[in-house]
């Protein structure tokens, strides 16, 4: 592949992810009581910091997306999309195994809807590997 | 290639710092805001004058379409009774065997709160038709509103706690066993 058609090709990723994470992120700050529930849900923080969670994760989100987008502090972004990809899987397995019957808060669309499964798991794997080779591309391409 | 440089390192902090900032404002006049709190918010009550058919469609809405809030909720002793009366109800006391055999309210089962983690299976033959009303001693009731929750997050959407437990429901000349 051209070093043109490659760099396309992450663009067009960059952007999904972006978007993905702005789409999230947006649902969340308009719906900010069923995010902190969402997170409370999982029973791994405490309350104080579910609340301040609820608060500034969305945000992370929303600007990590426009960032992505528009071009600026990339690298910094994609590392923060990279780590909360990460303890988010972390989070979904350990729900998992707990047995824990409850809304992943991916998206605060419908809760009821988005509950923890294994595909839910499987999603956040792939979006996890897109963003780290985003990520990789971007440290080798910028400097 | 370096993995993480200090650049990176500083991006990623004014995006959290920003993120911050944007948060603490619209948070502050979100009508619907997040208290930031240490404690979790009290179990809503639900009024004894609701009529049975609403009680199987029971949420926490605070006055926002986007604010539906599903959980545990606070059943008073009228509540119990009607429920009970239409067998709609199962009273499940989260003390230990000992003091369960002692006395508890007629028709409950005994379902302490630490042996749900030890035998799954006791949770899994609980109805799911039904209400299911955890109590223990009295208030504070904070071993029945554990086990609400982990009812409710193993599946079960029609849960709810007796807050005042068998000493409120001894109060009324209800009587328990034994």
């Amino acid at each position: 592949m051209g070093f043109k058609k490659k760099n396309f090709l992450f663009i067009i990723l960059s952007w999904i992810v972006a978007a993905v994470f702005i789409f999230a992120g947006a649902g969340k700050i308009i719906n900010p009581a069923q995010f902190a529930k969402d997170i409370d849900n999982y029973r791994m923080l405490p309350y104080l910091l579910v609340t301040f969670l609820a608060v500034v994760l969305p945000w992370i989100e929303v600007l990590c997306g426009l960032f992505l987008i528009v071009g600026k502090w990339k690298k910094g972004a994609a590392l923060i999309l990279l780590v909360l990809s990460f303890i988010f899987f972390i989070a979904m397995s350990s729900a998992m195994i707990r047995g824990l019957d409850i809304s992943c808060g991916c998206f605060a669309v419908n809760p009821e809807a988005i509950k923890i499964s294994y595909v839910r798991l499987f999603e956040d794997a792939i979006l996890f590997g897109v963003i780290l080779l985003i990520y990789l591309n971007l440290l080798k391409t910028q400097h | 290639m370096r993995i993480l440089s200090k650049k990176m390192f500083n991006e990623s902090i004014l995006i959290f710092c920003f993120a911050l900032v944007f948060g603490i404002i619209t948070n502050f006049f979100h009508p619907h805001k997040v208290k930031i709190s240490f404690s979790r918010p009290n179990l809503k009550f639900v009024e004894d004058d609701s009529s049975l058919e609403n009680l199987s469609e029971i949420s926490i809405i605070s006055n926002s379409e986007y604010d539906e809030i599903l959980e545990p909720v606070l059943f008073s002793k009228t509540t119990i009774k009607k429920l009970i009366q239409v067998d709609s109800a199962l009273l499940i006391d989260s003390r230990s065997p000992e003091e369960y055999l002692k006395s508890h309210i007629p028709g409950a089962m005994c379902l302490p709160y630490n042996s749900i983690f030890e035998d799954k299976k006791l949770v899994n033959k609980l109805p799911k038709d039904k209400w299911l009303i955890t109590y223990c001693d009295g208030p504070p009731c904070d071993v029945a509103e554990s086990l609400a929750f982990e009812l409710f997050y193993a599946g079960f959407k029609k849960v709810a706690v007796y807050p005042d437990g068998l000493e409120g429901w001894k109060k009324d000349n209800q009587g328990s066993n034994k």
